[in-house]
C-alpha cells in the first residue's frame, strides 16, 4: 500500500509547530500513532529511523504523527526558547488535533528516550491513554541523571580546552537564571529544571492497556537495564500488561553515523501496530 | 554479575572486537587502550549509569577507577552495595 508523507503546521496556543503526518494512501487509517520525540541531538539522529518506521506503519494502515516540539526541528523558535512545560502542552495539543483528525481510532504512543518523561507527565491529559498501546525506546526515567549526562558533555569539552568547570557550577548558573550552552544547544533554566525534576516510575505511567519497553544494545544476550526491569515489574504488579525486550543493534540515538537498524524497525513495528505480541527475549 | 555487565558495556561502547581481544579483570584501560579516550570515558559513564540506574558525580571520577576492568567493576559494585 502506498503512503503519503504530509508536512504541515499546527498551532499549540501561541506556538506554531511543525508536524509530519504519514498516512496510508489507498484506505482510511485503522490506527493512529503519536511519536513523542527525544531531546536535542538525539532527535536528529533518530529522524531517519522514525521516518522509515512511520512509512512501514502507514503501509500497515496506521496514521503516524511526528511533531517537532517548540524550539526544535522545523517548529518555530530556536532551542533557547524551548521550555519543558511548553513541550508538555505542545504534545497535548498535537494529540488533541490527532484525535480530532482520526476519531475513534485505537491509539499507540511511541516515546523516544526522554520522551518517556514527557509522556508519563501528560498522560492524564490524553483521553486515549488508558486504552492505548505505549512503546518506549530506551527510556530516560530519571531526568536529573539525563541532565547531568548532558552537562557532562560541556564539562568534558571544557576540560579538553584546559578550563575547569564542574556540574555544580553549571547547575548554579542555571539556578541563578542563566542559560547554559552545551554542545551547541542553549539550555534555558526552565527547560533544565523541568527535565531535572522529571522522574517516572510505574505510578507515573498510569495504566495504559499495553506497555512495551524496547532497549537496544549491541551483542547477544544483553539484559534490560535495572531501571527498566524495575519499571516493568512495578507495572505488572499494578495490573498493566507490561514487558521489556532488548533488541540487538546499534544505539541509533547516539551513533556518530546515522543508523536505522532493521532490527529496531522490526521490533517497533510489531510492538506498535497492535498486532501479535512481541517476543520478550 | 556486575563485572560481566561492565565488560559488555566496555565492549559495546569502545567497539572492541572480542575475536581479537578478550577483556579480563586485569586488562588495562585508561592510558593503555587507544579507544579509551576522554569521550569514551563520558560514554562509558553514561552507559554504566543507565544500565545500573546509578548516578556518578564528577568528584567520584578519577583516573584510578579506569585503571583496569577490575578497578572499574569494583567501583560500580561499591556504588550498588
Amino acid at each position: 500500500m502506498g503512503v503519503s508523507m504530509i508536512p504541515g503546521y499546527l498551532d499549540a496556543g501561541p506556538r506554531r509547530l511543525f508536524l509530519l503526518r504519514v498516512c496510508p494512501q489507498a484506505a482510511p487509517a485503522t490506527r493512529r500513532v503519536l511519536v513523542v520525540p527525544p531531546f536535542g541531538e538525539e532527535m536528529n539522529k533518530c529522524r531517519r529511523l522514525l521516518a522509515l518506521l512511520a512509512r512501514a506503519l502507514a503501509r500497515e494502515g496506521c496514521e503516524v504523527w511526528l511533531p517537532d516540539l517548540s524550539g526544535t526541528g522545523d517548529s518555530d523558535g530556536g532551542f533557547e526558547t524551548a521550555r519543558w512545560s511548553e513541550w508538555q502542552d505542545d504534545l497535548v495539543a498535537v494529540d488533541a488535533e490527532a484525535s480530532a483528525a482520526c476519531p475513534q481510532l485505537p491509539v499507540s504512543y511511541l516515546a523516544v528516550r526522554s520522551g518517556a518523561l514527557l509522556l508519563a507527565q501528560i498522560h492524564t491529559r490524553l483521553a486515549a491513554f488508558p486504552a492505548a498501546t505505549v512503546v518506549l525506546w530506551q527510556p530516560v526515567l530519571e531526568g536529573a541523571r539525563y541532565l547531568a549526562q548532558f552537562l557532562r558533555l560541556r564539562v568534558m569539552a571544557s576540560r579538553l580546552a584546559g578550563q575547569d568547570e564542574s556540574q555544580q557550577q553549571l547547575m548554579q548558573l542555571l539556578s541563578d537564571g542563566h542559560s547554559v550552552e552545551v554542545a551547541g544547544y542553549g539550555l534555558h533554566p526552565a527547560l533544565a529544571f523541568g527535565l531535572h525534576e522529571a522522574k517516572v516510575g510505574a505510578a507515573e505511567f498510569g495504566a495504559p492497556a499495553r506497555l512495551t519497553v524496547l532497549e537496544f544494545k549491541n551483542g547477544e544476550g544483553a539484559q534490560a537495564s535495572v531501571p527498566v526491569q524495575n519499571l516493568v515489574r512495578d507495572c505488572l504488579a499494578r495490573g498493566t500488561a507490561a514487558r521489556a525486550a532488548v533488541v540487538n543493534c546499534d544505539q541509533f540515538w547516539a551513533t556518530q553515523e546515522i543508523a536505522a537498524p532493521e532490527a529496531a524497525l522490526a521490533a517497533s513495528l510489531a510492538a506498535l501496530s497492535g498486532h501479535a505480541d512481541l517476543d520478550a527475549s | 554479575m556486575t563485572s560481566d555487565d561492565v565488560c559488555r558495556i566496555l565492549i559495546e561502547v569502545l567497539g572492541i572486537d572480542t575475536a581479537k581481544m578478550q577483556l579480563r579483570e586485569d586488562t588495562r584501560l585508561l592510558g593503555s587502550l587507544p579507544e579509551f579516550d576522554s569521550m569514551a570515558v563520558v560514554s562509558v559513564l553514561t552507559a554504566i549509569e543507565d544500565h545500573f540506574g546509578i548516578g556518578i558525580d564528577d568528584d567520584e571520577i578519577d583516573g584510578a577507577i579506569f585503571e583496569t576492568v577490575g578497578t572499574l567493576s569494583a567501583f560500580v559494585a561499591a556504588k550498588l552495595a
